[in-house]
């Protein structure tokens, strides 16, 4: 690299990081903040209605179809051993079951209906 | 007084901190807000999702720029190409503010301003995506090392990158730069 590239080089970067740095500040983010809030919030919320309601619906704290034995606490999000997420369950939802047996006999349990998730 | 809660929870604050910053990283990259802002949405919520296993504020800016690159990649890949009208309409409707303070510069340094910021747009979006993130992510203060994990690269595909975008600006921006230069 010459001399004359290099002071070119760092005009250039110069003029790269004013644009970086003004694009950066024209960005309003509040709306994606809010999102963001929303949806955690909503994914909270969901997780607490969705785990009491399956727990009533079907018993699940008794449930263990392929005797890997029941967790603690069966929690949206909890992955239990399987690799159904790489497929996409659980990724709107947080449910990520190990239980294939479970979730091909019964669906879903969240009832999220998301319509990206294979278990819809 | 009590502060709400989502102000004392620590990802909350580390999502606010660093949003603006992907937003605007995204939105060079992809050239259209609603779709930089979706596709930061998807790598927040992702991320932000898997909270237990990686330390956020730590590390997650550099698994978000991370995230965003590829999916702004992905995104841009496979989108229809565009005709070089299009861009300069994109140009057009840009807010991005010229590299100038408006309220103490002159008539010309306005109009000189302006045209500077019009150029390196117009340059900038001209760049192959990986080039330009890689330029970008150099400009935000990243490594060498932290782009080639960002662009999952050798670190000499980066500085090759890196190199490539350079030249290739400073190629399209010579008349600018030249009168910059002593």
């Amino acid at each position: 690299v010459t001399d004359g590239n290099k002071r070119a080089f760092s005009a250039v970067d110069e003029l790269v990081q004013g644009y970086v740095a003004r694009t950066v500040d024209s960005a309003d983010a509040t709306e994606l903040i809010a999102k963001i809030r929303a949806s955690r919030h909503a994914n909270a919320l969901h997780v607490e209605t969705s785990r009491s309601d399956r727990d009533q619906r079907i018993g699940f704290n008794n449930f263990d179809p392929v005797g890997h034995g029941v967790p603690e606490s069966i929690g949206a999000g909890i992955h239990l051993g399987c690799d159904d997420s790489a497929r996409g369950v659980g990724r709107i939802c947080g449910w990520t079951p190990c239980w294939s047996a479970f979730s091909s006999r019964f669906g879903c349990p969240t009832g999220c209906r998301f319509r990206t998730c294979p278990r819809y | 007084m009590t502060q709400p809660s989502h102000m004392q929870d620590p990802l909350e604050l580390w999502a606010t901190e660093i949003a603006q910053r992907a937003l605007g990283y995204a939105i060079t990259l992809v050239r259209n807000r609603q779709d930089a802002e979706d596709i930061v949405h998807d790598c927040f919520s992702r991320l932000l999702a898997k909270s237990d296993d990686y330390n956020l504020p730590r590390d997650g800016a550099k698994l978000l720029f991370k995230s965003i690159t590829n999916a702004c990649i992905n995104h841009t890949t496979r989108r229809r190409p565009e005709s070089s009208l299009y861009e300069q309409e994109l140009v057009k409707r840009s807010k991005v503010q010229d590299p100038v303070d408006h309220r103490t510069a002159g008539p010309l340094e306005i109009a000189m301003a302006h045209e500077l910021g019009r150029a390196v747009e117009l340059a900038m979006n001209e760049l192959p995506v990986a080039q330009r993130a890689a330029v970008e992510l150099r400009s935000l203060g990243h490594t060498l090392v932290e782009v080639a994990e960002m662009l999952d690269v050798s670190h000499a595909n980066a500085r090759v990158l890196v190199h490539r975008a350079r030249a290739e600006l400073a190629a399209r921006l010579s008349p600018f730069i030249e009168e910059t230069l002593p």
